[in-house]
């Protein structure tokens, strides 16, 4: 039981020190891009109709999920202990996405996404190669 | 539970020789009971989220009386569920939080650690990770390891899985799946966790690389049929092709295999081309979200061009959204239209007012390498849309338009089941282009039953995990949550004894012998061979007897003193 205490010691200490997340260079890349959105995804909160979002928006939703959708290994520390066993602290990387967009019937379709590129393209977010 | 078999004395020879030969462990220290304990742990401040004071009416269970109680019943629901599917000894804790995250996102979730190269801790006989260099999930590795690798005495429990939902949309929060048009909070938890307990890879879409140079155990059972190739076994390159490899990607594992036939209907729909040879083939589509299911009926026909009026309702004459000028030549065949400036029910209904047979929609070159679409409705065109439509890459639509002649199908291939391959193995998502969902973590759109791990959630599924309503079990059993009832780290289909008695110490008949009971490697205890012999002795001389031998093995093996062995031979012979 000693040694099962010290090895999910050493296993929590390395899971911490990771904690710290810090952005990839495609992530900054991608942050340094416009992006336009080209379908109707937001409900005006006026109206309740649909319409393209503002750029404010889309900047806002793809930050949003610049975020969400990273998979990036940059400063990922692995540690090995001596036992053999290795940990990787990935919390905030590598999640599932859930994403919903509005319909003309009103109904929500929704889509999990795990990359940003499956994002973009269910919410029909592209580069705006106009600001290029 | 007792489990009713005769041993004979040279049954329990050599039963005892087996279990010596793979070691023992004190029971002292076993749970009595199985399943696995999932933890929601309320990472929301005072007032929001989980915690958002605002008044609820009961609704479809949910006796909650705020919004912010109602999530969180709602969420653990889902967690019980899961709870109640799998087996661990280990804690699963999942951070879980409702923030207003931005517009059209829901929620995610996903592990927060990964391990690999543990060796089996736990009190039991847990196996550790079953493949070397092979990256598991926290709570998968948790279980396989039998301790909770992350905990530290003294320290907060350290989260397997974390967990944000949008608490600027309206899910259904009922428990009862009753949720009509909103989307239902436990199937989207249900699934979000799914990815959390392993249900992903984390090679990447991007490069094909495996992370930080190991492989998964996800991964380890996706394989190519163009290579027959597991994608552990595959070069970065490969990886990355076959992550868009439509149709060509399934899983291997005996456990979902074993549950297709069982969940996924016959019936694969398909577009497929018949001739020219030089393009024959299964092609990659899109559905409509109008119109009649591919296969009613299935189209057997030429692919015609449709041509319609440059004018204002669509500035080309590939683009349908006019009557049809060639309406002779579609009629009966596969109109052909191109993508772009009006809906695609606008196409379809025109299509269909010319008496096409069906109508396929190839991208347009504002969408050059984007996937098939789905198809929306625009609420008023789908009503009058009488044949099948799907979509098409921009890529395969002109490779269809460079022939003179093509024919082709628009059905349901009925001796193959939907999602699955002709050899009943489930396929994974996997488009070309990158589409929604395509990251190989999911099952394929085709699957019918919809099945909960697709990358939609469909409104028809179940808070139901396994076969037959569903195969989200059966690809975990398949990475190592291997059924465990007693949690003895013995999975059950290996296991002598399914529910073993971990008393203490051993009991007969009600006199404690005040000798330890001890956990055998193939799952039984020193009580549970007691009792299988009880159960299997014609009458108590031969009971006495059988337990006689098998105390003189296990005490010549040193597993018991002579003391012990006296205890338990007299308090046989005591019983009755």
């Amino acid at each position: 039981m000693k040694s099962t205490r010290l090895l999910a010691a050493a296993v929590c200490l390395a899971l911490m020190s990771a904690w710290s997340l810090t952005a990839s260079a495609q992530d900054n890349q991608r942050r340094n891009k416009k992006y336009v959105a080209t379908r109707p995804i937001t409900v005006d909160s006026q109206t309740g109709t649909l319409r393209l979002p503002t750029p404010q928006e889309t900047e806002a939703l793809v930050n949003s999920l610049i975020e969400m959708t990273n998979r990036s290994t940059e400063n990922l520390q692995l540690t090995t202990l001596a036992n053999g066993t290795k940990a990787v602290n990935i919390d905030g990387r590598f999640q599932s996405v859930m994403l919903a967009r509005p319909g003309e019937d009103g109904m929500w379709e929704v889509r999990c996404v795990t990359t940003f590129e499956e994002a973009t393209d269910f919410l029909g977010i592209v580069e705006d190669k106009t600001q290029q | 539970m007792i489990t009713n078999v005769f041993v004979s004395t040279r049954t329990v020879r050599v039963l005892c020789a087996a279990l010596l030969v793979f070691g023992f462990f004190t029971t002292a220290s076993r749970p009595a009971f199985a399943a696995a304990t999932i933890i929601v742990v309320n990472n929301d401040g005072p007032g929001e989220g989980f915690n958002d004071p605002t008044p609820a009416a009961p609704v479809g269970g949910n006796t909650g009386t705020t919004i912010g109680a109602q999530r969180l019943i709602a969420f653990q629901r889902a967690a019980e569920i899961w709870g109640a599917t799998l087996d661990s000894p280990v804690t699963i804790i999942v951070r879980a939080a409702f923030d207003p995250l931005a517009a059209n996102v829901l929620g995610s979730a996903g592990p927060t650690a990964v391990f690999s190269d543990f060796p089996g801790l736990g009190p039991g006989f847990y196996p550790g990770a079953e493949f070397p260099a092979t990256w598991y999930v926290s709570a998968l590795a948790d279980k396989l390891s039998g301790v909770d690798l992350a905990e530290l005495e003294g320290a907060p429990a350290f989260p397997d899985i974390s967990a944000r939902f949008s608490s600027n949309f309206n899910f259904y929060l009922g428990l009862d799946n009753n949720h009509g048009a909103l989307n239902d909070l436990v199937t989207v938890v249900l699934h979000e966790l799914g990815h959390g307990l392993s249900f992903l890879t984390l090679v990447s879409a991007t490069t094909g690389q495996n992370f930080l140079g190991q492989t998964d155990i996800y991964a380890r059972h996706l394989v190519d049929d163009s290579s027959g190739l597991h994608w552990n076994e595959m070069t970065d390159a490969e990886r990355l092709a076959s992550t868009t490899h439509f149709s060509h990607l399934f899983w291997d594992g005996a456990n979902v295999t074993a549950g297709v036939p069982q969940v996924l209907q016959l019936g694969n729909p398909e577009v497929r081309v018949l001739a020219p040879a030089g393009i024959a083939g299964l092609y990659q589509f899109g559905t409509a979200a109008f119109g009649p299911r591919i296969g009613n009926p299935n189209v057997f026909a030429f692919v015609v061009a449709a041509q319609d009026a440059a004018d204002a309702a669509g500035p080309a004459t590939t683009d349908g959204c006019s009557a049809f000028t060639n309406a002779t030549a579609v009629a009966g065949k596969i109109a052909l239209v191109e993508r772009g400036t009006c809906g695609f029910a606008q196409k379809a209904r025109n299509a269909t007012n010319a008496g096409a047979s069906a109508v396929i929609i190839y991208n347009n070159a504002a969408n050059v390498n984007a996937a098939p679409p789905g198809m929306a409705d625009d609420g008023i065109n789908g009503a009058f849309v009488t044949i099948p439509a799907v979509s098409m890459t921009r890529a395969d639509g002109l490779s269809i338009l460079g022939q003179a002649t093509v024919s082709a199908t628009v059905g349901v291939d009925p001796t193959v089941r939907a999602g699955a391959t002709p050899t009943d193995r489930a396929r994974l998502y996997a488009p070309f282009p990158v589409a929604p969902g395509s990251s190989v973590s999911h099952y394929d759109t085709a699957a019918f039953k919809n099945l909960l791990m697709e990358p939609a959630i469909n409104p028809d599924l179940t808070h139901r995990l396994k076969a037959p309503d569903d195969l989200t079990l059966e690809l975990l059993r398949d990475v190592g949550w291997f059924a465990d009832a007693d949690l003895d780290g013995v999975a059950d289909e290996a296991d002598c004894s399914v529910h073993s008695n971990f008393a203490p110490t051993i009991v007969i008949d009600g006199e404690n012998t005040g000798v330890a009971n001890i956990l055998f490697s193939n799952g039984c205890t020193t009580a549970d061979l007691i009792a299988q012999i009880q159960g299997g002795a014609s009458n108590h001389g031969q009971f006495v007897s059988d337990v006689s031998h098998l105390t003189n093995v296990l005490k010549d093996a040193g597993v018991l003193s002579n003391n012990d062995r006296s205890a338990i031979q007299t308090a046989a012979a005591h019983g009755n």
